[in-house]
């Protein structure tokens, strides 16, 4: 692509006689922003916001009749720290371009830019699902979805959480990824939901948190409609209760996924901690070169999104 | 006497409109450098952003860092990937574990400096000139500048009292790395460790040469 739009780049522009002109930023129509169904949106007036994390007391025991009652306090885990990374695109282009466009197509420049601004963040907010399991860390330092979060409380907390011998892979921790990764199906979406339903605090009392999206690439498009549509056992010519239909569940599909075959659940945005804060909202700014007499097209955005806990979400990253 | 050198700072751009050209590489682990040490990236190993050797003189020196280094542990540690968030905790210097039982978790105080991973320097660009103070490390001493001076190619010498590097008059001919284009305007002429104007000899500068 030429550095600085001339006319010699685009000589059909600058000639009436078209009829129609294909242009892609206005013909293709573009999706819809979906981060927004699953991030947290919030704004912020810094260069960067931190999170912070406290446990609550653990469990209230017997207090025999005249003895002291045992002590116990809160305890905190790590901090989030979002910063926001600016974005931007320029485009040059001559004015002699601007001027001799019969189309008025070129000085439109910006609407090209706000496609590519709206992928950046559609990009950076799947992320999350996209390399949750490697580069994205929560405040607790690992991955964001990871068989073993280790728990404020520690291997107290998952003795005291009641039921999830068979769902942790090691004492003082809980998963929100399975172990191994699982393909889609009904026996991964209940073991899933059973994580969901089990799942403790940091001091290993359950929690109230229930998923209410199922996120899947479009390749899953047909499974998840025959998981969450049909009235019977799917794929069984038996007459059972589709049990996954009292779930409530929602497909939501992401085209923003790498994986084709990738997976989770997400709680609604109260009960997770996916954030999105929107530093500055995309700003389209136009200058130009005295000498050359180049027009400046700069768009730019600045934001940040993340993870502060790992609670409320799970993904499985296929078999 | 040593520690008498500071900053090596970009001061005057020849080149027009356009401003001193900055970079932006990913931080080698364990980098300790300051703000105006000139920097290169390493031909070996990982290739990250880390001090000159001070002794290469061939695409040696990538430019002069405008930021303080941050001791990653890694190479690039927490860097955003293209279309990602910082990979890391989004400081460095200051943390301080959570607790007990969360092994990899943080405090990240506020105020103390964003780590992307990543160090922004001053491309050392034919069109940047740089001033820095003037010594020998012949006796590790400040120098007093001379007209004739300007013109003249000399190495760079790392301050064995601080951490700043000085353009070195003791190193000559073949040790050369910068060319004095100047002396700066605010001092007098004569003035013992006093400031120079150089530019980075085209064969020394690493990536704009």
């Amino acid at each position: 692509m030429p550095a600085v739009m001339s006319r010699n780049n685009f000589p059909p522009l600058l000639a009436p006689g078209l009829r129609h002109i294909f242009v892609q930023f206005f013909d293709l129509k573009e999706h819809a922003p979906q981060y927004t169904h699953y991030m947290n949106e919030m704004t912020s007036e810094d260069a960067y916001e931190i999170d912070y994390e406290l446990s609550g007391t653990g469990p209230m025991p017997l207090m025999p009749e005249g003895t002291p009652p045992i002590t116990d306090s809160m305890i905190q885990g790590g901090t989030k720290k979002y910063v926001h990374l600016q974005y931007g695109l320029l485009s040059e282009v001559t004015r002699q371009l601007i001027a001799d466009d019969k189309y008025g197509i070129v000085r439109q420049m910006p609407k090209a830019h706000a496609r590519g601004g709206l992928y950046g963040k559609e990009a950076v907010c799947c992320s999350l699902f996209n390399l949750g399991g490697t580069t994205i860390l929560t405040n607790d330092g690992v991955s964001l979805f990871n068989t073993a979060h280790p728990l404020i409380g520690g291997t107290a907390a998952t003795a005291t959480a009641p039921g999830i011998s068979n769902i942790i892979n090691a004492a003082g921790t809980y998963p929100n990824r399975p172990n191994p990764d699982s393909d889609l199906g009904d026996t991964a979406l209940q073991q899933a939901i059973n994580i969901f339903a089990r799942m403790p605090d940091g001091r290993g009392i359950p929690v109230h948190v229930h998923p209410r999206h199922l996120f899947h690439p479009p390749e899953l498009r047909r499974l998840v409609r025959e998981l969450l549509g049909t009235p019977g056992t799917v794929g069984s010519a038996n007459n059972d209760l589709n049990w996954i239909q009292a779930e409530g569940l929602q497909g939501l599909e992401l085209n923003y996924l790498t994986s084709t075959s990738g997976w989770g659940l997400g709680a609604p945005k109260e009960g997770h901690q996916m954030k999105y804060y929107d530093r500055e909202p995309l700003m389209a700014q136009t200058d130009d070169d005295f000498k050359t007499q180049v027009l400046l097209f700069l768009s730019t955005q600045r934001f940040s999104a993340g993870a502060t806990t790992w609670y409320g979400v799970y993904w499985s990253y296929g078999p | 006497m040593a520690g008498f050198a500071d900053a090596i700072e970009p001061v005057q751009d020849i080149g027009g409109a356009i401003s001193f050209p900055e970079g932006w590489g990913q931080e080698e682990a364990g980098q300790t450098f300051v703000e105006g040490t000139p920097v290169e990236f390493l031909t070996a190993g990982d290739g990250g952003l880390a001090v000159w050797d001070g002794t290469t003189l061939t695409n040696a020196i990538a430019g002069f860092a405008a930021e303080n280094a941050n001791n990653l542990g890694t190479t690039g540690a927490g860097a955003p990937g293209p279309f990602t968030p910082i990979t890391g905790p989004g400081s460095v210097i200051g943390n301080y574990a959570a607790n007990a039982n969360q092994p990899l978790a943080v405090i990240t105080p506020p105020m103390t400096p964003i780590s992307d991973g990543g160090i922004r320097f001053n491309i050392a660009a034919p069109t940047t000139r740089f001033i820095a103070k003037l010594g020998t490390s012949s006796t590790v001493t400040a120098v007093a500048t001379a007209l004739t001076q300007i013109g003249v190619a000399y190495g760079l010498t790392k301050d064995t009292g601080n951490a700043y590097w000085y353009v070195d008059t003791n190193k000559t001919g073949g040790s050369a790395a910068v060319r004095i284009v100047g002396l700066s305007p605010l001092e007098a002429v004569g003035t013992v460790g006093g400031h120079v104007i150089f530019i980075v000899l085209p064969g020394v500068a690493q990536i704009f040469a």
